[in-house]
């Protein structure tokens, strides 16, 4: 497929209404969403940039954040074998987890995209957001921006002004699918990737989504911006994975939000390892009864990093279950936020929620690790928790290992991948597990005392 | 092959090994009794080397090296072990993922997993434990008497030529007090050292020390055989101090 040249409003920086109407143009999108994305355009505009004095912002300073500082679109080569692709994409590929479907954004456009003939003859569907617009207009357009509308947030607002690429896929009714499916959104230029995700899991369905975000590092900052959307039918299963390694030199914010069916169940797995500064909102709503959400998360901040994890267990049905555990480790100047509520609304009875976030100061006196856990229940019969520690590794819990033979470096990784392990001890994927042990690995680096380089 | 000499140690200032001596052949066992607050547990801990104690004086030689120059893992390759009296609890890391890095770190060498697997499996046994325990999170849960019995378990993997036991009859009952000297004493021989600092003499009924020393105020106020044992249990530690007290108060030279 051979792309056409952009339009030159969306080659100089900065975002327009023209810049949005221009990019909706250029996919040739129906008359609806070319509407919607202005919509979303003027709420960008109206809504003021998130100052420190925000409830929601208080920890995470972004008043050096200029949209007008990015280009906000930047094209791609199209390649047609998965060998053609950057060196450094095949390698994310080999390392990932063996999957049935692949999609790479590169840029702002899909570079590449495979999907094993099996799960195509059973309907599904995985394909970017344009062509899902074009081939599906159906099945996307009641859904997209349904979870997360484009007057959310400031940044809500942006993606669905101005998205390019993202990714879309449909599990029909019944259909179990066994091997992941994976995308890759891969930066190399100095701008911004704005993709959006949308998941669709029909009735009875199951699989295993992972969105992986890995970039080429730049003096200059770039800019990510992104939503997903994941909506889970009566007793489907979806497992989503968000893995976010950029470089340090992105500005990193997402939206993740999803609703479950009656008797449905998601498994999230939230990682930040990346970026220089990373937000990102999860969000479960449990719509009907008998839904059921697992909330994981491990973070790794080091240098001067700001990683920041809003998170919502939204218990608007009875009889739903949800579980949040975030781990994070911290070392260096870094900061690491995490805020969460469990909110139980007055017809969820017999909700049974819980929340835990845990926070591991390696070797510093410099980090900061905010933690705000929060309830607010307006029904009577519920059990929830919440619970919040954060520390420093216990200097003679290092002893006790190094008594044993242990030198410190082992030590101190014994210690921080224990840390982990709750987290990682429940994700049933190999090539994942192997991936985020090589990273925290990376981050502890040289051991404690020594920064990263 | 220990040997220690005017040994003084502070913590937070405070002088809480006032110049100690004392000298461990091969194979030797020998026994420091003494109250609450003697100083024994320093001197246990300030041997493995814990950061939080300070030496201000002294020496200690283990196999002919000075041990304040080695770190902890490096005082553990040379032989050293220190069963601890308060063991951490490391969550997330299974015992058994412990003793193979812990093994392979003393020995310098990769067991296979088969082998490793064994020789957990046989050491367990000798500490009467249930091979699930080896799955368990290290010490995390763990009753007093588990975390005691996985002390020995990790002295009896390691196969150390010098065990250092911090109290390790505090809190046992008479079966498990047993086991736990069954494992010592199936190191027992002309290659393993042993110091067993205690309260009590209970655990010397069964693991025999060559030599009993009684620790007051800091210092080794006198020595013995084991016959010393079972006159402090019949005396009492009032007995040392209206003895000894006087001596330990004006020091040794």
């Amino acid at each position: 497929m051979q792309q056409k040249e952009a339009p030159e409003v969306l080659k100089s920086k900065g975002i327009s209404a023209e810049t949005v109407k221009a990019l909706s143009s250029f996919k040739g999108e129906p008359d609806w969403l070319t509407e919607k994305r202005l919509d979303a355009w003027r709420s960008f505009e109206s809504l003021p940039m998130p100052t420190l004095r925000d409830e929601a912002w208080r920890y995470t300073d972004i008043s050096d954040v200029s949209v007008d500082d990015f280009l906000p679109y930047a094209p791609s080569p199209d390649v047609s074998r998965e060998a053609d692709l950057p060196d450094a994409v095949q390698r994310l590929i080999n390392e990932g987890e063996e999957n049935s479907a692949l999609l790479v954004q590169h840029n702002s456009e899909t570079a590449y995209s495979r999907v094993d003939e099996e799960l195509s003859r059973k309907g599904v569907v995985f394909t970017d957001l344009h062509t899902a617009l074009a081939e599906h207009e159906d099945l996307v357009r009641d859904r997209l921006f349904g979870l997360v509308p484009g007057d959310y947030d400031k940044f809500a607002a942006l993606s669905a002004a101005a998205f390019a690429g993202g990714s879309f896929l449909y599990v029909p009714r019944g259909v179990d699918v066994e091997l992941p499916i994976q995308s890759y959104r891969w930066l190399d230029v100095v701008g911004s990737i704005m993709p959006r995700t949308l998941v669709v899991v029909e009735e009875g369905a199951s699989v295993t989504y992972i969105d992986e975000y890995a970039s080429v590092d730049d003096e200059d900052p770039a800019f990510s911006n992104g939503a997903v959307e994941l909506y889970v039918g009566q007793g489907a299963h979806l497992r989503y994975v968000s893995l976010q390694n950029w470089e340090r030199n992105m500005l990193h914010f997402n939206t993740i939000r999803s609703k479950t069916e009656k008797d449905a169940t998601i498994n999230s797995l939230v990682v930040s390892f990346g970026s220089q500064l990373s937000r990102t909102n999860v969000e479960a709503g449990l719509t009907a009864a008998g839904s059921d959400s697992e909330m994981l998360g491990l973070y790794f901040a080091d240098q001067n990093q700001v990683l920041d994890h809003h998170t919502l267990q939204d218990h608007i049905a009875p009889n739903a279950h949800s579980d949040l555990v975030y781990k994070g480790a911290l070392r260096d100047e870094s900061l690491a936020v995490f805020s969460g509520l469990i909110r139980v609304e007055p017809g969820a009875q017999k909700t049974d929620a819980y929340q835990t976030n845990r926070n591991l100061i390696l070797g510093t006196d410099d980090a900061f690790a905010v933690s705000l856990p929060r309830l607010e229940i307006l029904a009577d019969d519920v059990k929830c928790s919440h619970g919040s520690t954060t520390g420093q590794v216990d200097e003679t819990d290092l002893f006790y290992l190094m008594s044993r033979g242990i030198p410190r470096r082992e030590a101190e990784k014994l210690v921080v991948f224990g840390f982990f392990g709750e987290i990682t001890s429940r994700i049933p994927l190999k090539g994942l597990k192997d991936k985020l042990d090589r990273a925290i690995e990376g981050k502890i680096g040289l051991g404690f005392e020594e920064r990263v380089a | 092959m220990l040997k220690i000499e005017n040994l003084q140690v502070e913590i937070d200032g405070q002088e809480i090994v006032k110049g100690l001596d004392l000298e461990v052949g091969k194979g030797e066992i020998h026994a420091i009794m003494g109250p609450n607050g003697s100083g024994k547990s320093t001197l246990a801990n300030v041997l493995m080397g814990h950061p939080r104690y300070e030496v201000t004086g002294g020496s200690i030689t283990f196999q002919g090296e000075d041990v304040f120059e080695l770190e902890p893992d490096e005082r553990a390759k040379l032989g050293m072990f220190l069963a601890f009296q308060y063991p951490s609890e490391v969550p997330g890391v299974s015992v058994a993922n412990f003793l193979r890095t812990a093994v392979n770190s003393v020995r310098e060498e990769e067991l296979s997993a088969m082998e490793m697997y064994r020789l957990i499996q046989d050491k367990m046994k000798i500490m009467q434990m249930d091979p699930r325990f080896a799955e368990r999170y290290l010490n995390e849960g763990f009753s007093g008497g588990e975390k005691k019995r996985n002390e020995i378990l990790q002295m009896l993997m390691l196969e150390p030529t010098l065990a250092i036991m911090d109290e390790t009859d505090s809190g046992l009952d008479i079966d498990a007090l047993q086991v736990v000297a069954k494992g010592v004493n199936e190191l027992r021989g002309s290659d393993f050292s042993a110091v067993i600092i205690t309260h009590y003499q209970r655990i010397l009924r069964y693991i025999e020390p060559d030599h009993v020393h009684v620790m007051l105020d800091g210092r080794l106020v006198t020595s013995g055989g084991k016959e010393l044992a079972l006159d402090l249990e019949d005396k009492g530690y009032e007995w040392v101090r209206q003895e000894f007290g006087a001596s330990a108060e004006l020091g040794k030279g």
